[in-house]
């Protein structure tokens, strides 16, 4: 039975010593570097976890004890935690696909015709979500199953689209360029027949920069 | 309590955003290298002739500069941007519509270098974070009992 040491620190070491397979249990030497603050070591597991982080109390001032009654009082939500230039994500339907944008991302889509000239606008008409860290305006049309009923597999198109009404929130792309991929050659082979060909293609894109997420209300700068 | 942003770095930096909040035409001149007696070259010359005019008056922002060169020289496309780089297409053969594709191909790049753009589909904004943040096992409380306690 090793001997017990009298001071609280050493006693942490004594049983680390253990842990570590020391050949003895006798307290340390002191540490040459100064060690992390730790305010009451009553327990070994209290000291090692002291340098974490804080967890997030349960009822944080973030959290919304009611959802809020109209949509001003929702958008207004969103306002206090961002601006329409940070801090707001935008979820959009564009050519069949969900996009979450932000303001000044570049979205790259196959080219899109009819070719605009860049510097022209396209604004999002079909929005499904806006929000900010910790609130967001989501509408049925985010709901995968409510979406996935309304497409009309025969004329493949959405049969109606719930997303957020017009007027709530405004967010325009700017055209950058229309442009071209590196040059690919795609082999294409069938063996002891003689058939061997090669395919150049270069498929095109057009670059859209992301502006600004107006939610109702608010003006462009 | 509206959430605060990082520490700023020491030494701030800025990044250009190009197409945001404003617009400045990528293409700043396009020259038209021609020469005046070679056959393959009547595609050109009959697009310098008539469209050109026209062109030019509709990209008013882009200066537009035709020059003769001697006997046996290609004829040539050069498109300078304002990122500093250059497109340069030769239109030797070509007839008046392949010359305007050409062009209209420089009127409507920003003259960055060629990329593969296939698994770019979304490109972040510059110095930016995403506005709902990064998972963390520790701090996730969807479901009981999830996230760290002492």
């Amino acid at each position: 039975m090793p001997p017990r040491p009298s001071t609280s620190i050493s006693s942490a070491f004594a049983r680390l010593s253990l842990s570590r397979g020391l050949q003895t249990t006798a307290p340390l030497p002191p540490p040459t570097t100064p060690l992390p603050p730790s305010d009451i070591p009553s327990s070994s597991t209290s000291a090692a976890l002291a340098h974490l982080p804080p967890i997030l109390p349960s009822s944080s001032s973030s959290s919304l004890t009611t959802l809020p009654n109209s949509t001003s009082e929702a958008i207004s939500l969103i306002s206090s935690q961002s601006t329409s230039s940070s801090g707001r994500y935008v979820i959009a339907r564009l050519y069949s696909r969900n996009y979450l944008l932000h303001p000044k991302d570049i979205l790259t889509l196959p080219q899109l015709k009819p070719i605009q000239a860049p510097g022209s606008t396209l604004s999002l008409t079909k929005v499904l979500e806006v929000g900010s860290r910790d609130y967001a305006i989501r509408s049925q049309a985010s709901n995968a199953a409510i979406l996935k009923r309304s497409m009309n597999w025969k004329s493949k198109r959405l049969s109606s689209f719930e997303g957020i009404p017009e007027g709530l929130v405004d967010c325009n792309l700017t055209i950058l360029e229309h442009t071209k991929s590196p040059l690919e050659r795609i082999l294409k082979k069938k063996r002891r027949k003689g058939y061997k060909k090669t395919i150049e293609h270069k498929q095109g894109y057009t670059r859209l920069r992301v502006g600004d997420i107006l939610l109702k209300g608010e003006k462009e700068i | 309590m509206p959430r605060l942003n990082p520490a700023l770095p020491a030494i701030p930096k800025t990044y250009p955003v190009q197409g945001y909040r404003h617009f400045l035409t990528p293409l700043r001149k396009l020259i038209f290298d021609y020469d005046a007696e070679s056959p393959s070259q009547q595609g050109v010359r009959s697009f310098i002739k008539k469209p050109l005019i026209n062109l030019a008056r509709e990209n008013p922002d882009v200066e537009f500069v035709v020059r003769r060169l001697k006997r046996g020289k290609a004829a040539v496309l050069r498109g300078h941007y304002v990122n500093g780089r250059d497109k340069v297409i030769c239109v030797n053969k070509l007839e008046m519509d392949g010359v305007s594709n050409k062009v209209n191909l420089l009127l409507n790049s920003s003259g960055a270098k060629i990329k593969p753009l296939k698994n770019l589909t979304l490109e972040a904004a510059p110095a930016s974070e995403s506005a709902r943040g990064v998972w963390s096992a520790l701090h996730d409380q969807t479901k009981a009992g999830q996230g760290y306690g002492i």
